[in-house]
């Protein structure tokens, strides 16, 4: 067991080096980053300046074992746009994406989690079809084309929602309106997700011998299902839902543009376009760091609760 | 639960053995109808473009802009999905649109599928350092928000089909090398492998004769479910005006400048969504039926 976990955590540790690593080198990929991150305008010594501020001027290792030292110090550099710190910068933004992220979590469960448990208890039913209409519909449109469609529809056409922004915040009087259709948006793919699991998670639980038990002493098919069933498949679906929230954090990023959304996606974005590069450079990396975190957690989480999983996995 | 035995499903007894290419028209055959006629539609769309299309897909037409499709009130055959601020006809747009996001999808996918795979096969079936080295870059680009890294890299390289391609691919790979690579851990195992190594074969030889051909089915599934994904990363990226030239009439593009207008010219944003929207359906729907019957493992489900 500890063998596992401390095998693990090392992966997680190297996984996120080499991001540390591809993150460096992706604004170096066109040669020296001084082109990219300087106007077209500046003039040769203002190059050289900027060249020598930014340690540019010294060898490529050299460069990423300060980036990675500085990194590690919980320094990733100043916007160039802003002048502030960039992880300053990023956490401002992060409580925001963070409702966002949560929000269209809720609604993918809200949706998923009954549509999907029914699908599993009549396959083929109505519920399984609508389940996997949702489910296909989710992942074949693109989101960002579905919040400009939602936009016309509900803010446009019938005038019940706001366009853009955040408004004055969740719990301003007309705060949650804002919130409503990005999150929606959001949710499109994780509902689809969600769904899927929760049918064969389900499925699989409704297969076992204590279900069939519980079946035999008679109860009703209300408490099998949401006492029995249920709460067993739960575990896989916390699971993946967890996954999911990590997922919805970086996966905002054009969301947020869509909607105006003032959140580290939309930053990330602006950031680009501003070649303001340090910013986005941390966006990645937090994701990054998130992402394995989460992972991790959830791994071990399962072999505590799994002796088959740390056997098979050490062997 | 009630087991159905289909009739057809039971094996055939057959005289002489199948070809692979009867196997393959066979396979052709029996795809289901909506993902065959979406799919047939428009790869005949992008193929035949120059005959369907009824006007340049970049000559602007100032004295025609934001006229409305064709069955509404003000709008004429000769525009049937309505115009853009430009007089551009977006019909013809869509059109030439599907040619740019097949010709991306496939080679996005070919790339992205045979580096991954290359990846997958070295570092299931060689195991230790090598194991360890690749799936570390994997487990790194698979944790950075994939669609982030393509906006900076597509940001940095500058627009271009080329490029496009190239930064899509750089971030495609992953899903093939981690899904591929648990297959490879499994067949290295059998006694096939080992009968092979037994009896002298190089492992170059015995990756590509023994342990590919096993992985084929996997890598279609995947490379069939990638399309699609592929398809709307390209469009998102197209979206926030990166990936190709402004001019380039790519459904992504067509959407950012359909946005601005959704108030009072709606047509614009809606139909290249649409086409998106239906292609990848077709990919998707196409993907879930070659996994059901390329994989007995799912069939139970």
């Amino acid at each position: 067991m500890h063998d596992y976990v401390l095998r693990r955590v090392l992966q997680g540790i190297a996984t996120i080096f080499v991001v540390s690593l591809v993150i460096f080198l992706m604004t170096r990929i066109s040669g020296d980053p001084t082109d990219l991150m300087m106007s077209p305008y500046a003039t040769t010594q203002e190059r050289e300046v900027f060249r020598r501020t930014y340690g540019l001027d010294r060898p490529l290792g050299s460069q990423y074992v300060t980036f990675v030292g500085n990194a590690m110090r919980g320094d990733l550099g100043k916007s160039l746009r802003w002048g502030d710190p960039v992880v300053r910068l990023v956490w401002e933004r992060f409580p925001n994406t963070l409702e966002l992220a949560l929000a269209a979590l809720g609604i993918a469960l809200v949706v998923g989690l009954p549509v999907g448990a029914f699908s599993a208890l009549r396959p083929n039913g109505v519920f399984d079809n609508v389940g996997k209409i949702v489910a296909l519909a989710g992942q074949s449109i693109p989101n960002f084309w579905l919040g400009i469609m939602l936009i016309l529809l509900l803010a446009v056409d019938l005038r019940l929602l706001p366009t853009s922004g955040r408004g004055d915040g969740l719990f301003s009087p007309n705060g949650w309106k804002y919130l409503i259709m990005p999150a929606l948006t959001l949710s499109s793919f994780s509902m689809a997700a969600i769904t899927r699991l929760t049918r064969s998670a389900m499925l699989d639980v409704l297969d076992s011998e204590y279900i069939k038990m519980v079946r035999l002493k008679g109860a009703s098919t209300t408490v099998l299902i949401w006492k029995h069933a249920l709460k067993n498949a739960l575990i896989s679906i916390l699971t993946v839902a967890s996954l999911q929230l990590v997922i919805l954090l970086s996966g905002s990023v054009v969301i947020e543009s869509v909607f105006g959304w003032p959140g580290m996606g939309a930053l990330a974005v602006q950031a680009v376009f501003g070649r303001d590069y340090a910013v986005v450079q941390f966006v990645a990396l937090l994701s990054a760091v998130m992402f394995v975190t989460v992972n991790l957690l959830v791994d071990i989480l399962y072999a505590v609760l799994d002796p088959r999983i740390r056997y098979e996995r050490s062997a | 639960m009630s087991v159905r035995l289909s009739v057809e499903r039971l094996p055939r007894v057959r005289s002489a053995p199948e070809s692979r290419l009867g196997k393959l028209a066979r396979a052709f055959a029996q795809v289901p109808v909506i993902p065959g006629v979406v799919l047939t539609i428009v790869v005949l769309t992008a193929v035949f473009a120059d005959v369907l299309a009824l006007h340049s897909p970049t000559a602007t037409d100032l004295e025609h802009t934001f006229r409305p499709p064709a069955w509404t009130a003000g709008g004429s055959w000769s525009h049937p999905l309505g115009t853009d601020n430009l007089g551009r006809d977006i019909y013809t747009r869509i059109v030439y649109g599907s040619r740019l996001s097949l010709i991306v999808g496939f080679i996005v996918v070919f790339i992205g599928g045979s580096l991954g795979t290359t990846l997958a096969l070295v570092a299931g079936y060689v195991g230790k350092w090598a194991d360890a080295l690749i799936m570390r870059v994997t487990d790194a680009f698979f944790a950075m928000p994939f669609l982030l890294v393509a906006i900076v890299l597509a940001a940095i390289l500058g627009p271009s089909l080329v490029n496009l391609i190239v930064v899509l691919a750089a971030v495609g790979w992953t899903r093939y090398a981690r899904v591929i690579r648990s297959e490879v851990l499994r067949l290295k195992e059998m006694d096939f492998v080992a009968a092979a190594k037994l009896a002298g074969t190089r492992t170059p030889l015995i990756l590509w004769r023994h342990i590919f051909p096993n992985v084929v089915n996997t890598l279609l599934v995947l490379a069939t479910l990638e399309l699609g994904s592929t398809i709307i990363a390209a469009a998102a990226l197209g979206f926030l005006g990166l990936g190709l030239p402004p001019t380039v009439p790519a459904w992504g593009s067509m959407l950012a400048e359909g946005r601005p207008y959704i108030a009072s010219a709606w047509w614009i944003a809606l139909f290249p969504g649409l086409a998106i929207a239906v292609t990848v359906l077709g990919t998707n729907l196409l993907g879930d039926w070659l996994r059901w019957r390329l994989d007995p493992r799912y069939r139970q489900l």
